[in-house]
């Protein structure tokens, strides 16, 4: 069985939790909290922490990875249920991502071109990197994120230079408890996505130094997110941030270096399609591994031709209109997003602190030889 | 055994490939009979008769073929001693006790490589490769008189890898010259060269060259194990290897590296990879590499390491010109105009007023063209080359701007993109580049930017899947590898080289000592 | 081998199938026109919508200058997109509006509301959001396009350049961006400001003028500043300001004039909050050059340097004064000062928000200038001519 490394693991976890959340993130915790929106970006890096500890322990606690995980804690019944439920959740997260990407692209670059060439292309090449395997996404994570990291950060950077009003940010801290709370709860679900860590930790060929990889993710997310929140707030200022459809993409289309370079937008998009397709793709990847591991199947590979119909069809139909995919986001996605991957591994959590320590040879392999 | 051979069947009864299975009889005349019989229409083959000294008592033949031995060492060194100065009634050299054979090779001839011989196959094999045999009445066996001499292209400078700075000798097409030139840069006995043969007709010589203790045994074994399951009729070069051992059969990208150049042999040698190279083909053959190394020239480790980092990032960005240029300048052109500055749009607008085709269209018949024109200068005898490349660049182009047919920048586009796919040191890529420039043309012409970047991941995505001989095919970058990261984008001094880059299984990566301090 | 074969069909059919693909908003760059500016105005009850459309001169014949090199369109409409899409029922080509770069802004428009034209602007992903915003006086955007600015052959490119060449050279008005005119809109406690432009008719010919800034109150177009007071008003923009030139007497001799030259200059506005009575404080660093006199004589001494500062910083402080007495005058808050007293006490803010006009307009100031004078360019003392 190959390992992967813990560089890989740190970018695939980047990778499920900030491309969305870049988009995303900065309207929401705008709409709450105007200016003092990037207050509750960093302090999503305390919840995050919090979090990231839960996983780990739960992960130091068991012998198996992801969905035997759930038998082995919640009994086998139970647990076969519990896995063959999240097989859907990770189709969902899939569809939602790909469907929210896809509007994206259709209200800002290319609105003639029909949504179904946009899922399909994508869908072809998430097909084709399920098909390569999971060490190849790893590989293909570590190369997006070596590109889009720095590139979003250049961004971000260019952007703060540009607009250094600082006094755009003030009043300081200026917000309800309850604003507060809703705004750091939308900053922070996104870092629910580390939850595959439960099954990434056992592929990983240091399984002592993850712990330090995953806070890393959580610090990188919250900065990313800060500075971009920041970013977008001293460009637009606090209460257009919170009207606009998509903040971050306003700001980059506001950047303009010397008189020349301007309306980078698209180049911004090209870097960005990266890191949405290696989302969906790790979230695909999820549910074919779950599916593989809850029904004893002998490889997971093949199980990338059914699903691409699935989610090809499914994100057509998951909504009429962009607004809808914002009430979607704004209310259905939180709430699921918050059961599946906080509140059931808390569950797991509570449980396995009345376990002990395994010993290590316990420690299992997935049910497959052929990874 | 003697006598069962005795009894033999007359050759005209067996086919030649029956023939060639048998062993040597001790009958002069029956083992001459059996060898016309073999090379019969071969009119390049000489066959001599003699007799043995001064008392012309002992038969014997020499064979060869012509053009491929040295005759004066035949004269001088095998028919002088043997004809002239022998006496066979010397009292010190019994011959009736003695074994002759043996006597020759020990007093007799002078030749520095000699052995014997005793079937029909390896007969055939030697007198093909160049050497003499001797048969002598009376014993079945044979004796091989190294005598290989042919004309052949000399060592020159390779005329695809040209250098400026550093060794400029490469190899040629016999493998001894080149494996002389590889051992003479590595004076070591570790290092090896192991020899096979490939090829059910050609029995073509193949080598696999490595320094023991530096490559990983896995690898040897597997490339070795590779190589022995490989059943052709011929091997007339190294490429033909390369499709049959390589880990993905169908893709563009090569998973080893060509060169002709015996320096940048030795430098991979010394990384602990592998060489092959085959008798008939002055390329080389490195493995296992990863896409990256295809930007790195010989030249970069000659010239101080801030000019040759800085010209190897010149290097990369000319491959992404290459791969890109015309797609981009496409996709923005037909879907992302805001992107232009509007004085540039200006401009652009107006040389294209009345062109007639799409950008697309025009892209793609620019690069068509263009790719035409450079295949036509390769194959064009080299007096006419020049006249090609003024009719077709200068008079075929300027006329199409003029007539309106195509768009000044696209011209400008296409050319660029043109001198940014020579930059590649490497041929191979070069290749990958001019392919896939297309692919990326027709997808940036139907979607756009969006277009490009789903090309990206797929190219990516099916890198990253590959693997040269165990070596992701990206190595350093993905999986991603901090320290040798720093040798691929730009080249690290030599004294802070201290580190081989890594392969699977390798057992020393030390390379050199602190050379830190002055 | 069938296997690959079944691929590469799959492959093959698929670019096949992509390329017959209509839906894509491709456009070839040979059937668009290219916007280079928008002009909106609003009148009876329709939208009218103005775009200068630049004319490409094939190569070769741009020496021609006697060719205009651009066509000014308009479309009316009963709203925005309707007006500014009906300019295509007489242009065959497809207009690039994302190129365009300037927004006028029609008075008429400005009087009844700025409302309504915002949203359109604001949600359409064709305008440029960075793009400068003016306002046209007693012209239409119309007219105003189709004066030619001098050397320029675009006049909505001629005119983004007068914007930006006289804040370094005079440094009277601040260009404004369409998106800090909108954020303004939006933000309570501070009101929009926009640079006016006229045509100015000299003889029969007609040029462009910067004349003065529009101030606005909520939506609606109130008033304006003129010369003196649109200098006022940017010595208290946030952030850096640089270039322009300060005229004061000579301290020598009071009919003689100097000029002084700004390199930089920033302002420090600070609301003082006692007893529920709000006072601004108003402290301009500046420095700047000696650049000229009208007059000859020994006047850069140790002696007259702080006279000259001492003079500079009357004149600047006079020139606040002027504009704040303006703005208090139209009960409109462009200086922000809303927002700042926000940012100092959000509670206090929550309780006069609703009569912060009156508040603004009775408001007590306190202004103190620092200007410095540093260099003196090629001579350090002047010449002394013969009588």
């Amino acid at each position: 069985m190959f390992k992967i490394s813990n560089f890989q693991i740190y970018c695939m976890l980047i990778i499920l939790v900030a491309p969305l959340a870049y988009l995303d993130t900065p309207k929401r915790i705008s709409t709450c909290l105007f200016n003092n929106a990037w207050l509750a970006a960093f302090g999503a890096i305390i919840p995050g922490l919090l979090m990231a500890a839960m996983f780990l322990y739960i992960i130091n606690k068991s012998t198996s990875p992801f969905p035997l995980l759930l038998e082995e804690h919640l009994g086998l019944v139970i647990g076969k249920i519990l896995g063959f439920i999240y097989v859907f959740f990770f189709l969902l997260i899939t569809i939602y991502s790909l469907r929210l990407f896809t509007d994206f692209i259709l209200s800002n670059v290319l609105p003639g071109t029909p949504i179904s060439v946009f899922i399909g292309v994508l869908l072809l090449v998430g097909f084709y990197a399920i098909k390569t395997g999971l060490e190849n996404i790893a590989r293909v994570s570590e190369l997006f994120i070596l590109i889009g990291l720095p590139f979003s950060f250049l961004i971000t950077l260019l952007a703060l230079g540009e607009h250094h009003n600082i006094e755009s940010l003030l009043p300081f801290a200026d917000m309800s408890y309850g604003s507060f709370g809703l705004g750091l709860a939308y900053a922070s679900f996104a870092l629910g996505k580390l939850m595959p860590i439960l099954t990434l930790a056992f592929f990983s060929n240091n399984r002592k130094g993850l712990g330090l990889t995953v806070y890393q993710v959580v610090f990188t997310y919250a900065l990313l997110i800060g500075l971009t929140t920041l970013a977008t707030t001293l460009t637009l200022e606090g209460l257009p941030t919170s009207y606009s459809t998509f903040p971050t993409f306003s700001m980059v289309r506001a950047l303009r270096f010397g008189q020349w370079v301007q309306n980078i937008d698209i180049i911004f998009i090209g870097i960005w399609i990266l890191g949405v397709f290696a989302t969906v793709t790790i979230a695909w990847f999820m549910a074919c591994f779950t599916a593989q591991q809850v029904l004893k199947l002998r490889d997971y590979r093949f199980l990338a031709a059914p699903s691409t119909l699935i989610i090809g069809i499914s994100s057509l139909v998951l909504s009429r209109n962009i607004l809808e995919v914002q009430i979607m986001g704004d209310i259905i996605i939180p709430i699921i997003y918050s059961i599946f991957l906080i509140l059931i591994p808390m569950v797991i959590f509570i449980i396995t602190l009345f376990k002990p320590y395994p010993e290590d040879h316990n420690i299992s392999k997935p049910v497959s030889t052929t990874v | 055994m003697r006598f069962i051979n005795s009894k033999k069947s007359k050759p005209e009864d067996l086919k030649p490939s029956e023939i060639v299975q048998q062993v040597l009889s001790t009958n002069l005349q029956e083992n001459l009979d059996k060898l016309k019989f073999l090379v019969q229409g071969c009119s390049d083959v000489v066959i001599k008769d003699f007799k043995f000294g001064h008392n012309p008592t002992v038969r014997g033949i020499i064979v060869y073929f012509d053009g491929l031995v040295d005759k004066s060492i035949i004269e001088l060194n095998l028919l002088k001693p043997l004809m002239l100065e022998m006496d066979m009634s010397n009292q010190q050299i019994d011959f009736k006790e003695r074994d002759i054979i043996a006597t020759l090779q020990e007093k007799i001839l002078s030749i520095a490589e000699l052995k014997t011989l005793d079937n029909l196959q390896e007969l055939c094999h030697h007198i093909s490769s160049g050497d003499t045999v001797l048969l002598v009445d009376g014993y079945a066996l044979g004796l091989v008189a190294s005598t290989r001499s042919w004309q052949g292209r000399p060592i020159q400078t390779p005329e695809n890898e040209v250098v400026i700075f550093g060794p400029k000798e490469g190899f040629c097409e016999t493998l001894r010259f080149n494996t002389a030139l590889l051992r003479r840069r590595i004076k070591s006995t570790n290092f090896k060269i192991e020899s096979m043969v490939i090829g059910r007709i050609t029995k073509t010589d193949v080598v696999l060259c490595y320094i023991d203790q530096l490559a990983p045994p896995e690898l040897i074994k597997e490339v070795k194990a590779r190589l022995e399951k490989i059943d052709i009729d011929g091997v007339l070069d190294t490429s033909y290897l390369i499709e049959f051992i390589a880990d993905d059969r169908n893709t563009m990208f090569t998973q080893a590296m060509h060169t002709e150049k015996p320096d940048r042999v030795c430098g991979n040698l010394l990384e602990g990879r592998l060489c092959i190279m085959v008798d008939g083909s002055p390329m080389a053959l490195i493995l296992p590499i990863s896409f990256p190394q295809y930007w790195t020239s010989s030249e970069d480790y000659s010239v101080h390491y801030v000019p040759a980092s800085l010209f190897r990032i010149l290097r990369f960005m000319a491959f992404w010109v290459a791969l890109l240029l015309p797609s981009i300048y496409v996709a923005i052109i037909t879907y992302h105009h805001e992107m232009i500055p509007t004085p540039l749009l200006l401009t652009i607008a107006a040389t294209r007023q009345g062109v007639p085709f799409p950008a697309f269209i025009e892209a793609l018949v620019m690069d068509v063209t263009f790719e035409l024109l450079r295949e036509a200068g390769l194959r064009l005898p080299r007096a006419v080359g020049p006249a090609v490349s003024i009719v077709g660049a200068l008079i075929i182009g300027d006329a199409a701007v003029k007539a309106g047919l195509v768009s000044t920048p696209m011209v400008v586009i296409i050319a660029f993109t043109g001198i940014a796919s020579f930059v590649s040191p490497s041929y191979n890529a070069a290749i990958i580049i001019r392919i896939a420039r297309f692919g990326f043309l027709i997808i940036a012409g139907v979607l756009g930017f969006l277009g490009i970047m789903v090309g990206l991941v797929l190219m990516i995505t099916r890198m990253a899947s590959l693997s040269s001989f165990g070596l992701p095919y990206l190595s350093p970058l993905a999986p991603f590898n901090l320290k040798q990261i720093t040798d691929v984008l730009v080249r690290r001094p030599w004294f802070n080289d201290q580190e081989r880059p890594y392969l699977e299984g390798m057992q020393n990566q030390v390379r050199q000592g602190d050379n830190h301090e002055k | 081998m069938k296997n690959n074969m079944q691929k590469f069909l799959l492959i093959f059919f698929l670019i096949i199938a992509l390329l017959c693909n209509p839906g894509c908003n491709k456009q070839e760059i040979n059937d668009t026109s290219i916007p280079l500016g928008l002009g909106i105005d609003w009148q009876e009850g329709s939208y009218t919508v103005t775009a200068e459309m630049a004319k490409p001169i094939p190569l070769g014949q741009s020496g021609s200058s006697a060719q205009d090199q651009f066509i000014v369109l308009s479309g009316t409409g009963k709203t925005i997109t309707e007006a500014a899409r009906n300019i295509t029922l007489s242009m065959p080509m497809f207009p690039l509006w994302s190129h365009s770069d300037l927004i006028l802004l029609g008075e008429n428009l400005a009087q009844k509301d700025v409302a309504l034209f915002a949203d359109f602007f604001a949600r359409n992903r064709f305008v440029r959001k960075n793009s400068p915003i003016l306002i046209t006086r007693g012209a239409n955007p119309f007219d105003v396009y189709e004066v030619k600015t001098p050397l320029d052959p675009h006049s909505a490119h001629g005119i983004k350049g007068i914007l930006q060449v006289q804040e370094k050279q005079l440094g009277i008005y601040v260009p404004v961006k369409f998106s800090d005119f909108l954020e303004k809109l939006a933000t309570p406690g501070v009101e929009a400001v926009l640079p006016q432009v006229i045509i100015d008719k000299q003889g029969g010919n007609s040029l462009i003028k910067l004349d003065g800034t529009a101030v606005f109150k909520d939506t609606k177009l109130v008033g304006s500043l003129d010369e003196m007071e649109s200098r006022g008003f940017r010595w208290m923009q946030r952030g850096m300001i640089a270039g322009g030139i300060i005229i004061i007497p000579s301290p020598l001799d009071n009919t003689k004039l100097i000029t002084l030259e700004l390199t930089r200059s920033k302002a420090t506005i600070t609301p003082e909050i006692k007893n529920n009575t709000i006072k601004m404080k108003i402290a301009i660093k500046a420095e700047g050059n000696f650049y000229e006199q009208n007059s000859t004589g020994e006047i850069l001494t140790l002696e007259n340097v702080p006279k000259i500062e001492a003079l500079a910083d009357q004149e600047i402080a006079r020139q606040i004064s002027a504009c704040i007495t303006k703005a208090q005058y139209l009960k409109s808050d462009i200086l922000g000062w809303g927002r700042m007293v926000d940012s100092k006490d959000p509670k206090l803010w929550k309780d006069i928000e609703k009569d912060w006009p009156q508040i603004f307009a009775g408001m007590e100031y306190d202004v103190k200038v620092q200007f410095e004078l540093r260099r003196t360019y090629l001579t350090d003392k002047s010449f002394v001519f013969r009588e």
